[in-house]
């Protein structure tokens, strides 16, 4: 092939084979044992492994060929500019729409406009998502661009979400530690990971593994802490007797 | 059936334009990279979209259902032994399975962490094992709040220890565990494990289940980086 698109297809759809052959004896092993169902059920099952298997095999090498180089490619040459801080407002405006896309980030908005009885509206939660995500952005890109420890942003960050749990109410602290990762998809880690591993190995007295990981992590804490901060906006509105409480509780 | 592919196709095409776009415009304006690395870019990402899309079809027209029966059959045998094995089983399965993890663990063998499966393992185990947690936790109904201060706790803790290489590839496997097949399949189990618990609704019980199953995985490498190196 004169692009190499194919090129490790093997290594790949070995990677994949062992995980589906795991499910599948998994399923089998409980079929047997307990659920039983009919013959029909279990080739639509089978099917289902099989759709996995090739869109696994598919996603995985396009990944490869596709957003891992691209990624570096991209990160490497703006390393390579003066101006490295055009990284930062570069993440705030890719985690900016990269939220505003997800499917399940609409979900979402509309799960905490219902558990605020309709008082935070689902569109409020959705751009506050999206600016949230979008500074975390920003600010894993500002790390990696400045070389500041990862341990000074991951432990406040965490700690912030931890004390916040006492705070915030029941439901709210579920959901919100549930969409940690909801804007860091597959894509996003194969692009975005990519982009700062490959600037920090353009940069001068960068390490790739340290400066260029840490960005997912720090991605996840944008929806724990803000969807908390939302609780608590909303608890101290319904103490003053701006919201009426009709949950029932 | 119709409906379904038609969503689905949709949802794929929909995850991958705006990030392909944005590459596009990058390429374009500032960047203009090397002709040949953009237009694999172009073939392989629409290689992703037939996979998202073929991915996406099979997990929720086959494996989820099953997933489904499986958490409904879980109770019924009263036996914690037989939830606690089948969490562990399930969860590991599922997670080595899923995208994310993989391509983080591509992306770490490129970067030159030359670990083998080791990242994929230990993600994987410690899904396995903080889901299972979660599902024990609804049985007997301890509080999510307590739960998860503990084990971010945990994490909090061991991360003051952690040497930074190892800080960073853990928090970012706590982000990839919760993934586009992982959610959906681990989300599928506790609905059918809470369907069946008659008293217990799922909308307080079985959220905090992927928000605790994350947890697992940033412990589990935080553990290795501590321990190990």
């Amino acid at each position: 092939m004169m692009l190499g698109i194919f090129e490790g297809l093997d290594n790949v759809t070995l990677d994949i084979i062992l995980p589906i052959a795991l499910l599948l004896i998994f399923f089998l092993v409980f079929q047997f044992l307990f659920l039983k169902r009919p013959l029909r059920q279990v080739l639509v099952l089978l099917r289902g492994l099989l759709f996995a298997f090739v869109g696994l095999v598919l996603f995985l090498q396009g990944i490869n060929i596709a957003f891992v180089p691209m990624g570096q490619e991209i990160g490497s040459a703006f390393g390579g500019f003066d101006n490295t801080w055009t990284l930062i407002p570069l993440g705030f405006v890719l985690g900016f729409f990269i939220t505003l896309a997800e499917p399940q980030v609409r979900v979402l908005s509309q799960t905490v406009e219902e558990a605020s009885s309709g008082y935070i509206r689902s569109k409020t939660i959705l751009i506050l998502l999206c600016l949230a995500v979008a500074t975390f952005t920003a600010l894993a890109m500002a790390r990696t661009v400045f070389g500041i420890p990862l341990h000074f942003v991951i432990i406040p960050g965490y700690l912030i979400a931890v004390i916040l749990l006492f705070f915030a109410d029941k439901d709210f602290v579920a959901m919100a530690f549930d969409s940690g990762s909801i804007a860091t998809g597959p894509l996003i880690v194969a692009f975005m990971v990519s982009l700062t591993v490959g600037v920090s190995d353009a940069l001068d007295g960068r390490n790739m593994i340290v400066d260029g990981f840490g960005l997912i992590g720090i991605i996840t804490l944008a929806p724990i802490i803000s969807i908390q901060l939302l609780s608590l906006i909303y608890a101290v509105k319904t103490a003053r007797g701006e919201v009426s409480d009709d949950s029932g509780k | 059936m119709y409906q379904i592919i038609k969503n689905t196709a949709i949802e794929a095409l929909g995850a991958m334009l705006p990030i392909v776009a944005i590459i596009v415009t990058l390429h374009f304006t500032v960047l203009n990279v090397e002709s040949t690395v953009f237009l694999r870019f172009l073939a392989g990402s629409t290689m992703s979209v037939f996979g998202v899309f073929f991915f996406l079809l099979g997990a929720r027209t086959g494996i989820l259902p099953m997933g489904r029966d499986i958490g409904a059959e879980l109770p019924q045998h009263n036996s914690i032994p037989l939830i606690v094995a089948v969490g562990l089983i399930f969860g590991f399965a599922v997670t080595t399975a899923e995208p994310g993890v993989m391509t983080l663990n591509n992306i770490a063998t490129n970067a030159g962490v030359d670990n083998g499966a080791t990242l994929i393992i230990v993600i994987s185990a410690g899904v396995a094992v903080l889901f299972t947690t979660g599902l024990i936790r609804i049985i007997f109904g301890f509080p999510i709040k307590y739960v998860l201060a503990i084990t971010y706790g945990i994490a909090i803790i061991l991360a003051f220890f952690t040497p930074p290489e190892f800080l960073s590839i853990a928090f970012d496997g706590g982000g990839v565990a919760a993934g586009s097949f992982t959610v959906p399949m681990l989300l599928a189990l506790g609905m059918g494990f809470t369907s069946v618990l008659g008293n217990r609704s799922y909308l307080s019980d079985g959220f905090g289940l992927i928000g605790l199953a994350c947890a697992g995985p940033i412990i589990g490498l935080l553990v290795l980086g501590v321990f190990f190196f």
